[in-house]
């Protein structure tokens, strides 16, 4: 069965890769269950970005995940340069205002000028432009499009008590934000430790095979790594900005 | 019939900035006749458009729909914008405009809005992404459509991407009338005094075929069934 996966960080099987050291659900999936995925994830992308490569590509596939971003997210157009080169660093989805600063003040050398410029635009945006109500129609509106498209995708989010509460579960049992989690760099697979990336990719054959995708997951489903674990795969950055 | 209208400035009422010549736009010719609410408002956006419809549409017996070009900003919730009316900051070239207009102004009032200015014109150099623009177009129209099956949409411009929307639009009759007159086919002078960007003769073309359109006559809009303006352009302060 040909399988794709569409989605943000939290389907993104390459980013933490060398300093993570483990597997993300992904490759798991892939591994255990659909050897033909491919995956389309990419950290920070917004929804747009998924949908966009959803649309191009759903015809090629047997099965589809599509794991819901946070909406609010931008993706500067493709024709703006944007990168001094081809590394494997998306600063071109910008997902906030911080996530913006932070491109200007740790990694201006890698962007070009008008990557510079869109970056800056994109602060602006967030500044004087944005409207979340706006956006969050437009999501919805993407998924529910998704859904017409393809009645059976897995549709997994990341918001309310989906994927971003368990990554929040591994800190915290109650998978609320820890408050102080800004400070960290998430060095995490997918977000998620070795263990709860095994878990989910159970999961997800699960899903795939009929099984409904709960609208709140259960936290009790997945584990809590240990502090040691935790306090390897969570870096604290100093030039990391609050949001 | 009570009729609802919602869209752009191929709908909208006369604007206040604009001095009232006595023409009547097909909106009013259908007032005439129906119990008509005009929420339609110049350079807005269809975003704008799909939220009034969303708040507003229920108690009305038709609704009349022009949707207007993918990719137009609506600023809504800044209470300063709104004062001044600038909330429908359409375009680079209306925003370039506003910037210019507030630029060298020292109140606050004028400072934030050429800061909003100018994001917006930073917005449409690096981030605007018109296949975006034009993906959620659709969506939202074909959204308001399963809200009410029995929407009546009239398109004011084309929309290339889409085969559908190859079909004649409002923009056509404009258009055809500056062709006529040899003015650039964007005329866009705030001058122009022609209603809903169409000659009084059009207008009341317009109003006829959108009643057959209010009996259940399939939208569709032929350029042969409007005429090329009697008057000439002065009439309409066009130079």
């Amino acid at each position: 069965m040909k399988v794709a996966v569409f989605g943000d960080s939290f389907a993104d099987e390459r980013i933490n890769k060398r300093e993570a050291g483990y597997k993300s659900w992904v490759e798991l999936l892939r591994e255990k269950y659909y050897p033909d995925l491919t995956c389309y994830g990419e950290a920070g992308s917004s929804m747009y970005f998924s949908y966009d490569l959803f649309l191009e590509n759903h015809e090629k596939y047997d099965k589809i995940i599509f794991i819901m971003t946070t909406p609010g997210r931008l993706t500067i157009p493709k024709y703006i340069p944007f990168q001094r080169s081809n590394i494997n660093c998306y600063m071109y989805h910008i997902n906030s205002i911080q996530t913006a600063q932070e491109h200007l003040v740790n990694n201006a050398f890698l962007m070009t000028e008008p990557g510079t410029q869109a970056t800056k635009a994109a602060i602006e945006y967030y500044k004087f432009l944005y409207d979340p109500v706006f956006d969050r129609r437009l999501h919805l509106l993407m998924k529910e499009h998704i859904l017409e498209i393809r009645r059976d995708t897995v549709m997994v989010d990341t918001l309310g008590q989906g994927l971003s509460a368990i990554s929040y579960y591994e800190f915290d049992s109650s998978g609320s934000r820890p408050a102080e989690m800004w400070k960290y760099r998430d060095r995490r697979m997918c977000h998620f430790s070795p263990r709860n990336n095994e878990i989910l990719a159970d999961k997800m054959f699960e899903w795939c095979n009929g099984t409904p995708v709960p609208s709140k997951l259960d936290l009790n489903d997945f584990e809590v790594p240990s502090k040691e674990e935790l306090e390897r795969l969570l870096v604290h950055d100093k030039n990391k900005i609050n949001d | 019939m009570k009729i609802a209208i919602f869209g752009d400035s191929f709908a909208a009422p006369l604007h206040d900035s604009k001095t009232d010549v006595g023409l009547k736009s097909w909106v009013d010719y259908l007032s005439e006749k129906y119990d008509i609410t005009n929420y339609a408002v110049e350079g807005s956006s269809l975003y704008y458009s799909v939220s009034q419809f969303m708040t507003f549409n229920y108690p009305y017996d038709k609704i009349i729909f022009v949707t207007t070009s993918p990719g137009r900003l609506y600023l809504s919730g800044n209470t300063i914008l709104e004062k001044h009316r600038h909330t429908h900051l359409s375009s680079l070239s209306y925003a370039e405009f506003i910037y210019n207009e507030n630029k060298n102004k020292t109140d606050p009032e004028s400072i934030e809005i050429t800061k909003t200015a100018q994001a917006v014109i930073q917005y449409f150099t690096y981030i605007q992404r018109t296949a975006y623009d034009k993906f959620i177009h659709d969506l939202q129209i074909e959204h308001i459509k399963k809200i009410r099956p029995d929407i009546i949409i009239i398109p004011a411009f084309r929309i290339h991407h889409h085969v559908k929307s190859l079909s004649p639009c409002l923009y056509d009759i404009t258009e055809m009338e500056n062709t006529h007159w040899g003015i650039p086919l964007n005329y866009g002078s705030p001058d122009d005094s022609r209603r809903c960007h169409m000659s009084k003769e059009n207008n009341l073309i317009l109003a006829g075929i959108a009643e057959r359109w209010l009996q259940g006559e399939p939208v569709n809009i032929n350029i042969n069934d409007f005429v090329i303006p009697a008057d000439d352009k002065s009439f309409y302060n066009i130079k």
